[in-house]
């Protein structure tokens, strides 16, 4: 590998090439630090982007996408495992953190330095990189039934502004935008950093941090070579930063023997999706997927478009494929949404024993979750059905389909029982909360890991709690203060 | 000739060791040795067919040890079972020519050089053999000394052999299961000491976890664990075979206890050839099981009739001579067969004694210090080579095809118009993709789900008298569909990500979707059905609780 060939001293060291790993990275490498970026995952051409999803599986994801959230209710959950990380297999919608949120966190977790002001131009930073922005043309017909529905029911709706300028609806947002439209971190981020002296080396794992009393000395990883054999390494680092996501952040330190309230605070946005069967013709899966967000029972409830395709309605629908095998013929004029609850559940992520210490995941959903789904569920498919669809198929076992207001809103006041439950979920964060509360924080409130002075963090693992939207934007904007922070503190301009 | 001194030269301690322990043992044998005696026995011994049965036996044995070398080094390289042989061959015709078990240094050697494997992993596989085969003696020891009297003194020995390895499994378990724990606490422990030591220690930590690794998947653990049974069981079978020359009754069992005792009395590295020490502990063994008549402690448990077939009475104890005579015969069938091999072995593969022990040397990897004086900053530790061969934990078996087959298709009508071959090969790769997917599991989710499906098939087996592979579509989704959508919430649970999946990749096929686009062109979208409620009553009961 060309890159290991070179052996240059690596002074800042960061694990994990997603919105905060390439974000820090940017940052430091034009503050003058000399910057190795670890990725595990591998760099793929666009050219290789947009394939089926079964292939992008395989090719992106974590483990296949095979990374289930076990407790009561098993919830899937997937992440990406490239260069670039989740931000090339995710939507691209962006959101700026609510007020609300910023001063709940301000207030329980005493975030520092963490005001409406001191985050905007951050975010200002991070949408110019990414050229977000509304869309441009006309809606999807996914998005317009989903616009009907919010009309007949005159509730409050948004549309999600994307990182993702030059939209030419391929639907394959799940599977890396091919066009390049979708403003993935290889996108133009990656090679910015590059451009500044950044390295990214790919296929490189980190298997443990070594410590030397309260300083890191260095990381362990293994770095799988084009052959596929691989190296062990060691790399010495002044400074490591931690951004490997909300899952493998904390299975790292935590394998490290770095353990205080790593791992303890999982939290998700857990999802309840439903297909619907219009009379009209949708294509949903020749689009994008549905732009709109109803807010109207927002935070604590969000509805939404989600990802279509033939083979993901069949998921949908195989809770009940017994009485829906049928449906499936119907696809054209169907499109998929969903329910997303704000979890108030508790989660932890914890390193196996056995195996090479893969994270284990758990959450556990709290009854005000299971209301909160049942009432989105009432919800959406009033809305549905108001916008026209003839039937609503939810991911519920024993709850074939909705084809009536009636049916609808019985689950405003009933729970939907867990056992019947297919939750699925692509937010988790919160894992390594930041603050300067130390009896519930890992770091403080710029991301230094409590007890250890050189290693940081700086991923969604960081977010304090739920943030109840999508979370790259505020990932972003955080992880860029925390690295300015950084450069300033340690005086290392234009080195 | 360098090479061979080479070796000697840095193993010295351990050679002098093995040649003293040698020389007295065989001082010690040849005082007790009635040699007209020896003469006399070989004189009268009746070889046809027992030695070319024996020497037939025992190279059965050599293959069976190559098939489990091809298992335990499966994931890494592709090996053939005659390769793989070979170099079992001269690995031990280099033990019979130098002292202290240097042939397992030599095997190694082969091994690295035959796969392009490190020598250290390499190294492990060879301790791995090593270690697999003595606890298999140790296992058949025990089960044979439950049916055949044994010494006590055999007993102690064994007990002492058992304690030495009851200390080393639980460490080769940690290594095998906990990977990642293992090097965690190695690169603890070792970073007080150095730099040096620290990569030196998680050098060998990674390989040596590498080398474990078959033992991980239960299945190839298993698998391993039979060949080795099977081994040295014929290795028994072999001193059995023997027995009848010296006019001794056939008895297996009697063979296994010797075969157990010699072995474990080899284990410890000694002359070449095991010269002396190989005598002495076959002839004593020998002496000893036969000096008691009876099935041991199954005396009391079986009917005599019983007792006489897998006893023969008339065993009775062998005198010294007539014992060492067998030792010497044994010990020329394995020695002459195993060194022949080897040799030609080595010649088939142009190589000489000497460089095939000095391969051990020349496969150490590259010193680090060479490394770290181009960049103190960036350390090579060591070097893994490629998996060659993708290990799935779910291989694609008839099983998981005809399970694919049973979740996915819709209703006899609702059929999309798809081809046999096209629906054949959407399935096929329905059932690969499955296969995969749940291969990439957690391992300790994996583990569940696999407990999950064993249970499955042993049931649907139990209930319909025949594998569930082998039923009818019909009746396969009639008890795929009671699992899934059964009112257990288990069973629910362990199909709802298999039939998902199964679904995901079916419906994702470039000829199903044609189907399904060519029956939504021709207006055979079913009429939507009339509203249906309460179908959820069954899971409120599941809420309310």
């Amino acid at each position: 590998m060309s890159q290991i060939e070179k052996k240059e001293r690596g002074q800042v060291l960061i694990i994990g090439s997603g919105a905060g790993g390439t974000t820090t990275a940017i940052t430091l490498a034009e503050a003058g630090f000399d910057v190795v970026v670890l990725e595990e995952g591998a760099r793929h051409p666009l050219t290789s982007y947009g394939q089926p999803p079964t292939k992008a599986m395989n090719q992106l994801y974590r483990n296949r996408g095979m990374m289930p959230i076990m407790g009561s209710v098993p919830i899937g959950y997937v992440e990406g495992r490239c260069l670039g990380g989740s931000t090339e297999i995710n939507s691209g919608f962006w959101h700026r953190l609510p007020p609300e949120f910023l001063l709940r966190w301000q207030a329980r977790f005493g975030l520092q330095d963490f005001s409406l002001e001191a985050l905007d131009g951050h975010f200002a930073w991070a949408e110019d990189k990414l050229k977000v922005q509304d869309r441009n043309g006309d809606w999807p017909k996914s998005t317009q039934v989903f616009q009907r529905g919010i009309e007949a029911m005159q509730w409050s709706a948004q549309e999600v502004r994307r990182a993702a300028s030059g939209c030419v609806n391929t639907n394959a947002c799940a599977a890396g935008c091919p066009k390049g439209a979708k403003q993935g971190m290889s996108v133009a981020m990656v090679p910015e950093a590059e451009s500044l002296g950044a390295r990214f080396i790919t296929g490189a794992r980190a298997k443990l941090i070594i410590k030397h009393g309260n300083k890191v000395t260095g990381v362990l990883a293994d770095i799988t070579k084009p052959d596929g054999s691989s190296d062990l390494v060691r790399i010495d680092a002044d400074y490591v930063f931690v951004c490997a996501g909300p899952t493998q952040t904390p299975a790292l330190l935590r394998k490290s023997g770095i353990k205080e309230h790593i791992g303890d605070t999982f939290q998700i946005h857990p999802m309840l999706k439903v297909s619907a069967v219009f009379d009209e013709d949708i294509d949903a899966h020749k689009s994008v997927m549905p732009l709109l967000q109803v807010k109207e029972f927002w935070p604590d409830i969000s509805l939404g478009g989600s990802f279509f395709s033939v083979g993901h309605l069949a998921i949908n629908l195989a809770d009940n494929w017994l009485t829906t095998s049928d449906v499936i013929q119907n696809y054209r004029r169907m499109a998929s949404y969903y329910v997303g609850v704000r979890g108030t559940g508790a989660g932890t992520v914890r390193a196996s024993l056995t195996g090479d210490g893969e994270a284990a995941l758990k959450y556990e959903l709290s009854d005000v979750d299971i209301r909160h789904l049942s009432q989105g569920l009432a919800r959406l498919s009033t809305l549905l059905l108001a916008a026209g669809a003839r039937e609503v198929y939810p991911c519920v076992f024993g709850l074939p389909k909705i084809t009536s207001e009636l049916n609808a809103v019985r689950w405003l006041d009933e729970s939907l029982p867990r056992s019947s439950l297919s939750l699925t979920t692509v937010h988790g964060f919160s894992t390594c909360p930041i603050g300067e509360r130390p009896e519930r924080c890992a770091a403080d409130s710029f991301g230094k890991v409590h007890g250890l002075k050189n290693l940081y963090l700086s991923d969604a693992s960081m977010l304090p709690d739920s943030p109840g939207i999508n979370p790259q934007g505020t990932i972003m904007a955080i992880a860029r203060r925390n690295a300015l922070h950084f450069a300033e503190t340690h005086n290392q301009q234009g080195t | 000739m360098n090479s061979i001194l080479k070796i000697i030269k840095s193993r010295g301690a351990i050679v002098f060791a093995g040649l003293a322990i040698s020389v007295f043992l065989l001082v010690m044998t040849g005082r007790t040795i009635k040699w007209e005696v020896v003469t006399n026995a070989f004189k009268s011994a009746v070889w046809l067919p027992w030695v070319p049965l024996a020497v037939f036996t025992y190279m059965v044995g050599m293959l069976l040890r190559g098939l489990r070398l091809q298992q335990l080094v499966g994931n890494e390289a592709n090996l053939t079972v005659a390769t793989a042989s070979n170099i079992i061959a001269v690995g031990y015709a280099v033990n019979n020519i130098l002292p202290a078990r240097l042939g397992e240094f030599a095997r190694a050697g082969m091994l690295a050089e035959r796969t392009g494997l490190p020598y250290a992993l390499s190294l492990t596989v060879t301790f791995l053999e090593r270690l697999l085969d003595g606890l298999t003696i140790l296992s058949l020891f025990v089960i044979a000394s439950f049916i055949t009297p044994t010494q006590d003194w055999m007993r102690n020995a064994s007990q002492i052999a058992a304690l030495a390895f009851a200390m080393v499994i639980p460490c080769v378990m940690m290594l095998a299961l906990f990977p990642q724990m293992s090097l965690s606490l190695i690169s603890q422990v070792s970073h007080p000491f150095g730099r040096k030591l620290h990569h030196k220690a998680l050098a060998i930590t990674t390989q040596v976890t590498r080398g474990f690794s078959c033992l991980r998947d239960a299945g190839s653990a298993m698998v391993v664990l039979f060949l080795s049974f099977l081994i040295w069981g014929v290795e028994g079978l072999m001193f059995a075979l023997v027995m009848p020359c010296f006019l001794m009754l056939f008895s297996p069992v009697k063979a296994l206890a010797v075969m157990s005792f010699t072995n474990l009395g080899i284990l410890v590295p000694s002359t070449p050839g095991y010269l002396a020490v190989y005598h002495r502990c076959c002839s004593e063994a020998l002496q000893a099981v036969t000096s008691q008549q009876g099935a041991g402690m199954l005396t009391p448990f079986l009917p005599a009739d019983v007792l006489r077939v897998i006893m023969p009475v008339s065993v009775n104890m062998v005198d010294p001579s007539t014992a060492i005579s067998y030792a010497v015969v044994v010990h020329l069938i394995f020695y002459a067969t195993v060194t022949i091999w080897g040799v030609i072995a080595m010649a088939r593969y142009g190589m000489e004694l000497g460089t095939t022990a000095a391969m051990a040397w020349e496969a150490k990897p590259v010193p680090l210090q060479e490394l770290e004086a181009q960049a103190h900053n960036f350390a090579l530790i060591t070097s893994t080579p490629v998996v060659k061969n993708e290990v799935l934990c779910f291989k694609k078996t008839p099983f998981w095809r005809s399970l694919t087959e049973a979740m996915v298709l819709p209703a006899e009508e609702h059929q999309l118009p798809l081809c046999e071959e096209e629906r054949a090969r959407a399935l096929e790769d329905a059932t690969d993709f499955l296969c995969r997917e749940i291969s990439s599991l957690p391992p300790k989710l994996a583990g569940m789900l696999k407990i999950g499906t064993i249970g499955f098939r042993v049931l649907a087996a139990l209930i319909s008298f025949n594998t569930f592979e082998n039923l009818s579509l019909k009746r396969r989704s009639a008890i795929v569909n009671a699992w899934s959508y059964g009112k257990v919430s288990l069973t629910r649970k362990l199909f709802k990500p298999l039939r998902s999946l199964a679904l995901l990749a079916f419906f994702e096929n470039e000829a199903v979707q044609a189907a399904l686009e060519k029956a939504a062109g021709a207006g055979a979208n079913p009429p939507l059905k009339a509203p249906e409620e309460g179908a959820i009553a069954v899971e409120k009961s599941e809420a309310a609780t």
